[in-house]
């Protein structure tokens, strides 16, 4: 009875912490992680789970050799999502380094990479 | 038959020692997260709760008792990086030709302190003091008058930063723990009621040490390659833990040895909360008998509760300040 309480009250507790924010992971991106484009993309945008605090939000995307090509933060429009504006990429490996700050204050951080062929 | 019962109790609360080491946390070390296990401990400190742990298994007798273990767990993190748990298990044993036992087991308590953390190497370690308070539970389930001290060490350890050749292996990730396990007193003295007869039995110190296996299709999708899954694939983990313990010291004619078990098994992650289900396997005969299950729902408190009490009692639950990337 003690456990049937306290589980009941547990997913009482989870039930109404709906509107509360949680770690932001990377969902997805454009390029798609790990893929291989024939075409140079004029941004790279990464979709998150949760919204972001644009102050202490920042992604940078980077050559095979550890040049940084580009920076870039939030997208205005969108909080859940990043954009790094790029143009003219050469053909060639490329790493997106992202570190990010949810709403709720919780930080994580990643990187992934793509490649442009001709 | 009290013998028999004994020894069934004891193996129960070995069973439970082992399967309720853990302090089971939420876990970030830079891209890598390491799952809430539920064989061995992870190597964070965290606010979470571990509601229910439900296990299934036979004990090692002749014949075999079924074990059913209900356990909680909760942990909270007094700053950053030190954090206390207490835990609680519930036991019912039924051996066949025997009256069947409930109660509760020991309280466990751990006081843990993460002192390493490198997020670009993905790996973490932690080191703990685990606290089995003597004459906390029912003896007719197995717990024990004496209380048992183990400091352990824990690690985490990301496959991440292997060069992007590795490809999926990549996605791999491993923890372990070591312990040493101290009694609190050497010996105990017990009288057969029908007897008289005096048995002493001697309290064993044990090394305690475990290990998962984990392989995180959350990380191969943000980290490695995007297959475009169905998004319930993208949240598992399939994960192998082990958990061991040797007595090394008073152990002499004791007859006690190496048990353990082997838990394959699968945990699935969300943003709130994650389940795991695992199989029981002992690794011998004293470890148990057959296969045996069990199966946890897991809450992060630090998400579900950022501000309240989910958050450390004292400092910042994060580095605020612009982001920093190395060279």
């Amino acid at each position: 009875m003690r456990f049937i309480r306290l589980a009941t009250l547990s997913l009482a507790l989870l039930a109404g912490a709906g509107s509360v924010h949680a770690h932001a992971f990377l969902d997805h991106a454009s390029p798609l992680v790990g893929s291989t484009v024939t075409s140079a993309p004029s941004e790279v945008r990464m979709w998150f789970t949760q919204a972001l605090e644009p102050r202490f939000t920042a992604a940078q995307l980077r050559s095979s050799a550890g040049a940084v090509v580009a920076s870039g933060g939030v997208d205005p429009a969108d909080p859940k999502q990043m954009v790094i504006q790029v143009h003219g990429l050469p053909p060639g490996k490329y790493k997106v380094f992202w570190k990010v700050l949810s709403v709720d204050t919780h930080r994580t951080e990643g990187s992934f990479g793509f490649e442009v062929k001709p | 038959m009290f013998k028999s019962l004994a020894g069934t109790a004891a193996l129960a609360a070995v069973t439970v020692v082992l399967s309720n080491a853990g302090a089971l946390a939420h876990c970030f070390v830079g891209g890598r997260f390491f799952p809430a296990t539920l064989g061995i401990d992870d190597p964070c400190v965290a606010d979470e709760l571990s509601l229910p742990t439900v296990a299934w298994s036979k004990t090692g007798d002749d014949p075999p008792a079924r074990q059913l273990d209900l356990s909680m767990e909760y942990s909270k993190r007094i700053t950053e990086y030190f954090g206390v748990s207490i835990g609680s298990t519930w036991t019912h044993l039924s051996q066949p030709g025997m009256p069947s036992q409930s109660g509760f087991q020991n309280l466990e308590t751990t006081f843990k302190y993460q002192f390493l953390t490198l997020p670009d190497r993905e790996f973490v370690m932690s080191a703990a003091l685990v606290v089995e308070w003597g004459n906390t539970g029912a003896a007719g389930v197995g717990a024990e008058a004496f209380t048992t001290f183990t400091p352990t060490l824990y690690f985490g350890k990301g496959f991440g930063t292997l060069p992007d050749g590795a490809g999926w292996l990549r996605a791999f990730g491993l923890t372990g723990q070591i312990g040493y396990s101290i009694p609190s007193s050497r010996s105990s003295t017990t009288v057969d009621p029908d007897s008289g007869d005096i048995s002493v039995d001697l309290h064993p110190q044990f090394l305690t040490y475990g290990f998962s296996l984990q392989y995180s299709m959350p990380y191969l999708k943000s980290s490695v390659v995007d297959l475009q899954l169905p998004d319930f694939f993208n949240h598992l983990i399939p994960i192998v833990e082990g958990s061991f313990q040797t007595p090394v010291a008073n152990n002499f004619n004791t007859g006690i040895g190496t048990t353990g078990t082997i838990n394959p098994g699968v945990i699935w992650v969300g943003n709130y909360f994650q389940v795991a289900l695992e199989a029981i396997v002992p690794i011998n005969r004293a470890s148990g008998t057959g296969v045996g299950a069990m199966v946890q729902l897991h809450l992060y408190l630090d998400d579900i509760f950022p501000r309240g009490i989910g958050a450390p009692l004292f400092g910042t639950a994060a580095n605020q300040g612009r982001p920093i990337f190395g060279n």
